[in-house]
C-alpha cells in the first residue's frame, strides 16, 4: 500500500525544486526590474541627469512614458522641455500634444515655456502653452497679452480681438489693447468702433509715442470715414503735443487741406515740414504731385509723378495721377499710356486678392503660390512674394 | 484564484489607468496572490503609449440659428424731423399730395435675397400729355415662404394741379401681373408724341404702350424686348439717329433664387444677403427701335461688352461728335463709357475716357449715375454715386471724352463716403443757374454694415463750377432723418420754375419735396421732335448772347432706377429781361433759333417752327 506513495516523493521534489527555482528567478527579475527598469526610476534617474546630460535624460524620458502604464503629464512636459533645449520643436510639439490634460501642469512654468517658443517663432505652439497656463488668474493679462501678439504674428485676427476684449474686462485701462482693438478694426474698416477703441487708447496712455501714433491712427480714421472737421481737429491736437511732426501726420493734414481746396497751403506744408530729416518719401512726393495738380502747376506734378513711377513702376496710384495731369495738359496719349498701366496694375491687385482667396481653399498648391508671388513681385511687394513661398504652415497663410 | 488573480490584473492593465488603480486596490485585499504583483506589472509593461482618449463630437444643441429674423426695428431709424427753418430748400408735402405709395420689397419673407435690396425707381413725365408732370412709381414685389418672386404692380399718379395727385392706376391699363419691378425708363417708341413706359424687371421687363386716351397697353411680347433675366436701370435715346427711340437695358447679375442661398454676416454669424461678387455678371443689352413699338436686339453688332453689374446708366454725347455715348455704372467691377463711333458701333473708353473708377483707378460699387454741365463749359460731366467707404465719383469732362476725377478739389470728399450712394441727380435746384447735387444713400445689407441701414441724403451747392458746398442742414427736414433712399428724380411739378425732387425709399414711402427756392427769372423749354426727329436725347438748347454761355442739353436715363423731367429749365437770374432768344440745336444737327420766348414760364418748342440758322453763317458757329 505504501510504495506507490514512495514512488511519487521524488517526483513531488523535483516539481517543488522547479517552482521554486522559477520563483526565485521571477522574484529577482521583477526586483531587477523595480529597482532598475521601472518607468518611474527611468524617471528618477532622467530628472537626475537633465541639467548636464539632457540628450541621455530624453531617452531615458522617452522610455520612461513608454513603459509607463499610465499617462504622466509631468514626465511628458519634461521631455517636451528637454526637447525644447534640444532644439528639437516638431518632437516637443508632437510630445505636447499627447498630453491629454496640460491645464494641471504648472502655470508659470508652462509661461517660461510658452516665452521661449514664442521667441524661436514657434507661434502655434507658443499658443499651445500660454492658454494652457490660461486659467491662471494672476497670470491671465500677461498671458493674454502674449496670445494677442501671437495672433496678431498668425494673422488671426479674429482671435486677437477677442482676447483684446477679454483682456480689457479685466484690465480696462490696458492701452495697448484698446490700441490694438483700434488699429485691427481700422484694418477691417470698422470705423467707428476703431474710432471708439483709439479714442479709449489715448484716454489711458501714457506713453507718449503711443499718443502720437495713435492719434494719427484716429486722424486716418477719420479721413477714411469722411469726418474730415473731426479729422483736423485730432491734427491740431496731435500738432499740439508733437511740435515735431511725422511724414505720415504731415500727408494727413496736406489730404484734409487738399478736400478743403487749399492745395497751396498743402504744398507750403510739404516745403516746411518735409524734408528736413532726409530725403521724403515716395508717398510724400505722390501727395504733392496731386496738390500741384490741384494748383493747376501741371509742369512741376509731371515731373513729381514721374519720379514717382520712376522708382515705383508698380504705383498704380501715381501712373492713374500721371495720366490726369496728361489729361489737363492736353496730352491724350501719354494719359492713356498711364492710364493703361494703372488699369493693368489695377487688374494685377483684383487677380491678387481672387488668387490669395484661392490659396486658402488649396494651400499646398505650389504652382499657385508661385503666380501669387510673382503678382506680388509686379506690385512692388518682393517680401510678401517671398513669404507666400516660404510659408510651411498652410494655416499660417495670410493673404493681404 | 490565482489564474483569477492574474487575468484580473491583466484586464484592469489593458484598460484605463483609472481602471487599473481599481484593480490594484483589488489585488491588495488577496494579498495572498500579491506575490504575483510583479508579474502582473511586468506584463503590463508590455503596453505602448496610452491611446488618445476617444472624443465623440456629438451635434452641438447650442449651435446658433443663423436664420434669426432680422427685426423691422434694427433697420428703421426713430430720428424725428427737425421742424421747417426758414430758407429751407424744401418741403415733404407728400402727405397733401394723396400719394401713398410705399414700395415692398418682400424682405418679411425673411429670405435675404439679393433681389429684395435694391428698391425701385420712380418717373416724372408727361403721360396725357395736359402740360404738367405726372408720376409713377416702379412697385417691387413680394417673396413667398416658398420662394416664389411675383410682382406688385407699380403706380400711376395724375398730377391734378395744386399738389394734388390721384392714382389713376386701375383706370390706366398698368394694374396688370408683371414680375418683380425696379426700373421706370420713358420714351416715345411709336412716334405719336405721348410717352411710353418701360418697367425693367426681375424676370420679363416689360413695355406699355401709351394709347393717348389715358390708357397704356403691353405690348413686350410683339415688341421684341426678350429680357428675361435681372434688369435694373434703362435709358431711351436715339443711339443710331433714324429718328426712333431705341432703348438701353442694363442687367445686373446671373442670379435665381435658390433655397440653399446662404450668406453670413462675418461678425454676427448670422443670415445676411450675399455680396453682387458672389454671382456672374448679366449682360446689358441695346435694343433698336423701329418706330412701330418693336425693337431689335443689337448688342453684339454694337460691341456692348458682355461683363459689367449694371445698376445705373445715363445717355448723354459727352464727347460731342454728335453720336450718344452711354455711361454704365456698375456694382462692384469697373465701370464702362460706351463712345458712340462713326461707324454704328459704340467702344467702352472707360480707361482711356479715366472713368472707370475712384481716383485712383480703382473701381467701386457703384449705383447710381447722372451727367450735367456743373462748370458751364459746354461739355457734359459725370456723378457716379458708390458703396460705402467709397467716395461719389464727380469726373470733370476735359473734352475729347478725357475726364478728370475732381472729387477732392472740388470739395465732395468726405461726407457721403461712408454711406451707400444709390439716386444722384445734377439739376439747379437753388435756380442760380449752376448744376447743383443730390445724392440719396441707403444700405443694402441687414447686418453685414458699418453704418445704419436708413441713411442720411445729401445735397450739394454748387458754387460757380469752382466748389461744392454741404447744405444739407438748409435743405429742409426731410433731410434731417435717415431715409434708405433708392431712386429719385427731378421735375418741376407745379412749373413754378423751381425743380422738385421726387424720392423713392427702400420698403419706405416715395417722398414729394416741394422746391421753396423762388427762382428770380427763369424759362423752362418744352422740345417736341417730328416724324424724323421723335426722341430728343443729345438736343442742347442755349439762351443766346449770355456769357458765359447758359445751355442745356436733354440727358436721358441717370439717377438710379429712374426717369426725371426731360424739358430743359434755366435760370435766368442774371438777365433782367422779360424775353430772351433761345437757340436749339436738334439730334440731327439742324439748329434753330426761337425768339423772342417770354420768361417765368414754359414753351413748347416744335422743330421745325424756329429760325433755321445756316451753318458756317456767323450766327451758325459751332461752339465746339
Amino acid at each position: 500500500m505504501t510504495e506507490p506513495i514512495s514512488e511519487a516523493e521524488p517526483k513531488h521534489t523535483a516539481t517543488r525544486l522547479i517552482v521554486l527555482i522559477l520563483f526565485l528567478i521571477l522574484i529577482s527579475a521583477g526586483y531587477y526590474w523595480y529597482r532598475i527598469l521601472s518607468p518611474a526610476q527611468q524617471y528618477q534617474r532622467a530628472v537626475r541627469i537633465a541639467a548636464f546630460r539632457p540628450k541621455e535624460a530624453e531617452a531615458l524620458l522617452e522610455s520612461a512614458i513608454l513603459q509607463s502604464p499610465e499617462e504622466r503629464p509631468d514626465w511628458q512636459y519634461l521631455r517636451v522641455k528637454l526637447l525644447i533645449q534640444l532644439d528639437r520643436w516638431d518632437e516637443a510639439l508632437g510630445q505636447w500634444s499627447l498630453i491629454t490634460d496640460p491645464a494641471r501642469l504648472p502655470a508659470d512654468d508652462l509661461c517660461q515655456v510658452a516665452f521661449a517658443a514664442q521667441q524661436f517663432g514657434q507661434l502655434t505652439f507658443a499658443q499651445d502653452l500660454f492658454q494652457a497656463a490660461s486659467h491662471n488668474q494672476q497670470l491671465l493679462p500677461k498671458i493674454l497679452r502674449s496670445l494677442i501678439q501671437i495672433h496678431l504674428q498668425m494673422g488671426q485676427e479674429d482671435l486677437a480681438l477677442q482676447e483684446c476684449k477679454q483682456l480689457l474686462e479685466i484690465a480696462p485701462q490696458d492701452s495697448t489693447a484698446w490700441q490694438v482693438l483700434g488699429t485691427v478694426y481700422l484694418t477691417r474698416k470698422e470705423i467707428s468702433e476703431a474710432e471708439q477703441a483709439l479714442r479709449q487708447c489715448l484716454l489711458f496712455s501714457r506713453n507718449p509715442q503711443q499718443v502720437v501714433n495713435v492719434r494719427e491712427d484716429l486722424i486716418q480714421v477719420l479721413i477714411d470715414s469722411g469726418q474730415l472737421e473731426k479729422a483736423k481737429e485730432e491734427w491740431h491736437q496731435l500738432q499740439a503735443i508733437s511740435p515735431l511732426l511725422s511724414e505720415r501726420a504731415v500727408l494727413e493734414y496736406a489730404w484734409i487741406l487738399r478736400t478743403e481746396g487749399k492745395s497751396e497751403e498743402g504744398l507750403k506744408l510739404l516745403a516746411d515740414q518735409l524734408g528736413r530729416q532726409g530725403p521724403i518719401s515716395e508717398k510724400a512726393i505722390l501727395m504733392r504731385g496731386m496738390l500741384l495738380t490741384d494748383s493747376s502747376k501741371f509742369d512741376q506734378a509731371v515731373e513729381d509723378l514721374k519720379n514717382v513711377v520712376g522708382k515705383q513702376p508698380w504705383n498704380k496710384e501715381a501712373h492713374q495721377q500721371l495720366s490726369v495731369v496728361y489729361t489737363r495738359l492736353k496730352q491724350p496719349e501719354l494719359a492713356e499710356q498711364h492710364r493703361t498701366i494703372a488699369e493693368e496694375l489695377n487688374n494685377d491687385s483684383l487677380t491678387l486678392l481672387k488668387l490669395n482667396a484661392e490659396i486658402r481653399q488649396k494651400p499646398g498648391d505650389m504652382q499657385l503660390r508661385q503666380q501669387i508671388a510673382e503678382l506680388y513681385r509686379k506690385l512692388g511687394k518682393p517680401d510678401q512674394a517671398a513669404r507666400i513661398l516660404s510659408i510651411q504652415n498652410p494655416d499660417e497663410v495670410r493673404p493681404e | 484564484m490565482f489564474l483569477y488573480g492574474i487575468f484580473s490584473h491583466v484586464l484592469a492593465l489593458c484598460l484605463s489607468p483609472g481602471m487599473m488603480r481599481v484593480s490594484f486596490f483589488y489585488s491588495r485585499k488577496v494579498s495572498r496572490y500579491g506575490v504575483l504583483f510583479g508579474i502582473c506589472l511586468l506584463l503590463a509593461s508590455c503596453r505602448e503609449q496610452p491611446a488618445p482618449p476617444q472624443v465623440d463630437h456629438p451635434p452641438d444643441p447650442s449651435a446658433p440659428n443663423v436664420n434669426i429674423p432680422v427685426e423691422e426695428s434694427e433697420l428703421l431709424s426713430d430720428a424725428v424731423p427737425r421742424p421747417e427753418q426758414p430758407g429751407d430748400w424744401f418741403r415733404d408735402i407728400t402727405p397733401e399730395t394723396g400719394i401713398s405709395f410705399r414700395h415692398h420689397s418682400g424682405r418679411e419673407a425673411q429670405h435675404f435675397t439679393m433681389i429684395e435690396t435694391f428698391g425701385s425707381g420712380v418717373a416724372v413725365f408727361d403721360y396725357d400729355q395736359d402740360g404738367d408732370l405726372d408720376i409713377y412709381c416702379a412697385g417691387g414685389g413680394t417673396i413667398s415662404a416658398e420662394l416664389t418672386i411675383l410682382g406688385i404692380p407699380g403706380r400711376l399718379y395724375q398730377n391734378q394741379g395744386d399738389w394734388k395727385f390721384l392714382d389713376v392706376t386701375p383706370e390706366s391699363g398698368l394694374e396688370t401681373n408683371i414680375d418683380y419691378s425696379h426700373g421706370v425708363a420713358v420714351g416715345d417708341v411709336n412716334s405719336d408724341y405721348y410717352p411710353d413706359l418701360f418697367i425693367s424687371c426681375f424676370g420679363q421687363s416689360r413695355l406699355f404702350l401709351n394709347q393717348t386716351n389715358g390708357t397704356f397697353r403691353e405690348i413686350t411680347n410683339e415688341s421684341g424686348l426678350n429680357l428675361n433675366g435681372w434688369q435694373m436701370s434703362a435709358a431711351f435715346a436715339d443711339f443710331n439717329r433714324d429718328g426712333q427711340a431705341d432703348l438701353y437695358v442694363t442687367g445686373y447679375l446671373q442670379w435665381k433664387p435658390d433655397r440653399k442661398e446662404l450668406c453670413l454676416d462675418p461678425n454676427s454669424g448670422l443670415r445676411d444677403v450675399c455680396m453682387p461678387s458672389n454671382f456672374a455678371d448679366a449682360p446689358d443689352h441695346l435694343f433698336f427701335g423701329h418706330g412701330d413699338g418693336t425693337f431689335t436686339d443689337v448688342s453684339k453688332q454694337a460691341g456692348l461688352r458682355t461683363d459689367g453689374k449694371g445698376l445705373g446708366v445715363v445717355v448723354a454725347d459727352f464727347d460731342r461728335n454728335h453720336i450718344l455715348d452711354i455711361y454704365v455704372a456698375n456694382d462692384v467691377v469697373r465701370n464702362h463709357l460706351y463712345l458712340g463711333q462713326q461707324d454704328g458701333t459704340w467702344r467702352d473708353a472707360a480707361v482711356a475716357s479715366g472713368v472707370i473708377g475712384n481716383e485712383f483707378g480703382a473701381p467701386e460699387g457703384s449705383m447710381g449715375v447722372h451727367a450735367g454741365d456743373i462748370d458751364r463749359d459746354g461739355w457734359l460731366d459725370l456723378v457716379v454715386t458708390n458703396y460705402e467707404f467709397e467716395e461719389n465719383d464727380l469726373y470733370h469732362n476735359e473734352g475729347d471724352g478725357l475726364f478728370t476725377h475732381m472729387t477732392v478739389p472740388l470739395g465732395l470728399a468726405g461726407p457721403c463716403k461712408p454711406f451707400v450712394g444709390f439716386g444722384t441727380l445734377l439739376s439747379d435746384l437753388d435756380m442760380d443757374g449752376w448744376d447743383d447735387l443730390v445724392v440719396v444713400n441707403g444700405h443694402v445689407t441687414y447686418r453685414n454694415r458699418k453704418y445704419d441701414y436708413q441713411q442720411p441724403a445729401f445735397v450739394y451747392r454748387n458754387l460757380e463750377g469752382k466748389r461744392f458746398q454741404n447744405v444739407t442742414s438748409a435743405a429742409g427736414s426731410w433731410f434731417s432723418v435717415p431715409h434708405a433712399g433708392r431712386g429719385i428724380a427731378v421735375g418741376d411739378l407745379n412749373n413754378d420754375g423751381a425743380p422738385e425732387l421726387i424720392v423713392t425709399e427702400q420698403d419706405g414711402p416715395v417722398s414729394i419735396l416741394q422746391n421753396l427756392n423762388s427762382p428770380e427769372n427763369w424759362i423752362g423749354i418744352q422740345l417736341t421732335g417730328d416724324a424724323a426727329c421723335s426722341d430728343l436725347t443729345g438736343t442742347t438748347a442755349t439762351i443766346d448772347g449770355v456769357t458765359p454761355e447758359i445751355s442745356r442739353t436733354v440727358i436721358s436715363g441717370g439717377s438710379y432706377l429712374s426717369h426725371s423731367d426731360q424739358r430743359l429749365l434755366f435760370s435766368l437770374k442774371a438777365l433782367d429781361a422779360d424775353q430772351v432768344d433761345l437757340t436749339v440745336t436738334w439730334p440731327d444737327q439742324t439748329r434753330e433759333r426761337f425768339s423772342p420766348l417770354g420768361t417765368k414760364q414754359y414753351h413748347q418748342l416744335e422743330k421745325g417752327t424756329g429760325e433755321q440758322i445756316i451753318e458756317n453763317s456767323p450766327a451758325g458757329k459751332d461752339p465746339s
